[in-house]
């Protein structure tokens, strides 16, 4: 076993050494990293006096554990040119013939450029993210325990792990390392996104939900290497076309495949959309069982996190709950839904929502798209739960006000 | 949820079936175009249908039932 470890290791090093001699890859890791957590000291400084005047003790609390994110996430992000230019580079400088005939597996080949990939920007991450703890010490801040500290190492290498292993991936499908930076994108601004749910939770204060986003993170992270390591070619590395753009053939190509060879629409719906829908079926049948477990799931956290709530609470209160979820204690005046729900407002609404699902999908490998459907489709485990714990039957409020929502 | 499925299957099949990068343009395309037949020719005329329930016959239907 240590025999088959020791060549990615020998990948890692000759990457590596590469790396520590120039010093024009090595000058902007430092300057960052011994900067930035100055940086922020400094802006950690100036807020928490401006957060004194209005005694906003929450956020001054959780400050701190905010900043190690941002610090963590900084040099990854720069460190990230690294991984992006670990194959496409070494083809474009030539370098990448002598790698390819060493006696390597290709697997062996992939983890030695994952692992210089990670190792770099995490340096640099922990030394940015220490060097800001030393100074945070320094003010009167409130410095987080050592299981949230132990969390947001954890998390910051869930990120590095994340991105680096995307980046492996555009490097080995890029035909250049210009596109590389440009595919890059994708990578950056969804983790970015990612990273802005990460500091709600964060100032919500939550640690559970928050292991549960670092385990969501490493699990999509070894979906990628695994797909990385699948989709690895040697041979493809060492050929040089480039992608064009051909509007004309695209176009031509989308029509054809969209109409298949149907002469009329009944032709159409039976041939061309029926074989359409029989492929997309294993996921219909997937998402069908995401939504049932969804529903059992929010059903049975309302009923046993909300339950010995509901049952302690006074009655005021109740009052207030039945309130504030649309006065759920009474139906609507029904005759007035048709005046306020036109067929062409829902269709819409219904319409921009499976709009923004796809969008969301496809920046996102789909799991954006398939969290918002389980944020929709989980509202209505829970709000049946919680009609049924404050004593209203359930069904009449699900027809009336889960369906406009849930549409399709 | 078939809008859902749709975009999974997109992903799915882009991962499993992209051996060669030169194939990226094709595949993305066929794929795409699958999504486009569902949209189109399932998922919007059944939003178009339920709209026209939820607006027309649900209402009627709640009001028969609960008489308000």
């Amino acid at each position: 076993m240590f025999n088959k470890l020791k060549p990615i290791w020998l990948v890692a090093k000759r990457e590596l050494k590469d790396q520590l001699r120039d010093w024009r890859v090595l000058m902007p890791m430092i300057i960052l990293t011994l900067c930035f957590p100055y940086l922020m000291n400094v802006f950690a400084s100036e807020f928490v006096d401006f957060l004194n005047q209005f005694d906003a003790n929450l956020l001054r609390d959780r400050l701190v554990p905010f900043s190690i994110l941002i610090i963590g996430f900084f040099p990854i992000t720069v460190s990230l040119v690294v991984a992006l230019e670990a194959f496409v580079g070494e083809k474009e400088r030539g370098t990448i013939e002598p790698l390819l005939s060493a006696p390597l597996d290709d697997w062996q080949l992939y983890f030695g450029k994952l692992l210089v990939g990670v190792i770099t920007p995490l340096i640099a991450s922990y030394t940015s993210i220490i060097l800001y703890l030393l100074l945070a010490s320094r003010l009167n801040l409130t410095i987080p325990p050592a299981s949230e500290l132990l969390q947001l190492f954890l998390l910051t290498t869930a990120h590095a792990v994340l991105m680096v292993s995307a980046a492996i991936v555009i490097s080995v499908q890029s035909t250049s390392v210009k596109a590389a930076n440009l595919l890059a994108s994708f990578i950056v601004i969804p983790v970015a996104i990612l990273m802005q749910g990460e500091a709600v939770m964060l100032f919500w204060g939550n640690d559970q939900v928050l292991w549960y986003g670092i385990a969501g993170v490493l699990l999509i992270s070894l979906l990628l290497i695994r797909v990385g390591i699948s989709h690895f070619q040697r041979e493809y590395l060492l050929g040089r076309e480039i992608d064009s753009i051909n509007l004309k053939w695209i176009v031509k190509t989308f029509i054809s495949n969209f109409t298949g060879e149907a002469k009329t629409l009944k032709d159409w719906y039976q041939h061309v959309l029926g074989a359409a829908l029989q492929r997309v079926l294993p996921a219909l049948f997937f998402v069908t069982l995401i939504a049932g477990v969804c529903i059992w799931a929010s059903y049975a956290w309302i009923k046993n996190n909300v339950a010995d709530m509901v049952a302690t609470a006074t009655p005021e209160e109740i009052t207030d709950l039945k309130e504030s979820i649309s006065g759920i204690g009474e139906l609507p005046d029904l005759s007035e839904i048709q005046d306020h729900l036109s067929a062409s407002f829902l269709f819409l609404n219904n319409t921009r929502a499976v709009a923004v699902i796809f969008l969301a999908g496809m920046v996102s490998f789909s799991v954006l798209g398939i969290m918002l459907y389980m944020l929709n489709i989980s509202l209505i485990g829970g709000l049946f739960a919680l009609l049924e714990l404050l004593g209203t039957n359930p069904l009449p409020i699900f027809f009336s006000r889960c369906c406009s929502a849930w549409g399709f | 949820m078939i809008g859902s499925a749709a975009v999974l299957y997109f992903w799915g099949q882009l991962w499993s079936r992209l051996k060669w990068a030169s194939l990226w343009g094709e595949v993305v395309i066929e794929l795409l175009a699958d999504w486009a037949k569902i949209f189109i020719g399932l998922v919007v005329p059944l939003l178009a249908i339920a709209a026209v329930i939820e607006a027309y016959i649900t209402p009627s239907l709640l009001f028969q039932v609960m008489g308000n």
